[in-house]
């Protein structure tokens, strides 16, 4: 855990609040210009600021994306049987982003793909609150 | 059942989805496991008498059964029909880097062996 303060720490916060504001805004994407590509595509993003939170928090900075995998990998391993579907979340989040980039996803298997994407914001965001 | 696109029965066609990837033949080895993943769904709907046309309804009322005895775990059976989606696209557009295709071929394996021990034919001969 790193000091209040700490560089770790802000980049942390920072993190946390791109998270959250990257999920609002895919909501409001989607809820008020009905734009499911550029909803998932910022749901992506939302997820990978989560997983930046919560390592910052901790004292590490994953960078690149095989990284922050990695890094999400043992987050989970830490909590066996807490209820977080972290990797199949995390896979929810990649396809969002395959098919922003690509389109042609059914609204059927965006919402259910949505769905898992938030769980997962929510679940990663729940873990920050409660490592600090 | 046997997987779609296959004349093998879903159990085999894991096997055989391993040795592709041990291969480095990812789009065989995702395209594989999605048909595998496909014939469970499929399965699991007869198990439980429901549409097999709708697979995602098909997951959302396994989950609600499933929170029954186990609240705590969000969204098994949707999650990984969606991993069988990632593998299906990995098949069609080369969609995934190879650091992101490990975590689904090692778990939709277990997830598809423990469906068809809980509810499936397990007999690959027929």
């Amino acid at each position: 855990m790193t000091s209040p303060g700490s560089r770790h720490r802000i980049r942390a916060e920072e993190h946390r609040a791109r998270a959250e504001s990257y999920r609002d805004d895919a909501n409001l994407l989607l809820a008020q210009y009905n734009k499911p590509d550029s909803s998932g595509a910022l749901l992506y993003e939302s997820a990978k600021q989560c997983i930046n939170a919560v390592a910052n928090l901790n004292g590490h900075n994953p960078g690149a994306t095989g990284a922050k995998k990695r890094y999400l990998e043992s987050i989970a391993a830490q909590r066996p049987g807490s209820g977080f579907n972290l990797a199949a979340g995390w896979e929810a989040a990649s396809f969002l982003h395959i098919h922003a980039d690509r389109g042609h996803l059914t609204p059927a298997r965006f919402e259910a793909t949505r769905l898992l994407a938030e769980t997962f914001i929510a679940d990663m965001l729940a873990i920050y609150a409660g490592s600090g | 059942m046997n997987a779609p696109g296959t004349e093998m029965h879903p159990l085999q066609a894991l096997d055989a989805a391993e040795r592709e990837y041990a291969a480095g033949n990812y789009v065989a080895s995702s395209r594989i496991l999605w048909q595998a993943t496909e014939a469970t769904y499929v399965m699991l709907a007869e198990a439980h008498g429901l549409d097999t046309g709708d697979l995602i309804a098909v997951a959302k009322a396994l989950d609600r059964k499933r929170d029954g005895i186990d609240p705590k775990f969000k969204h098994y059976y949707l999650g990984y029909l969606i991993s069988g989606w990632l593998m299906e696209a990995h098949a069609e557009m080369e969609a995934l880097e190879d650091y992101e295709l490990e975590s689904p071929h090692q778990r939709l394996p277990t997830f598809i062996r423990k469906c068809y021990r809980e509810f499936g034919d397990n007999d690959i001969t027929r």
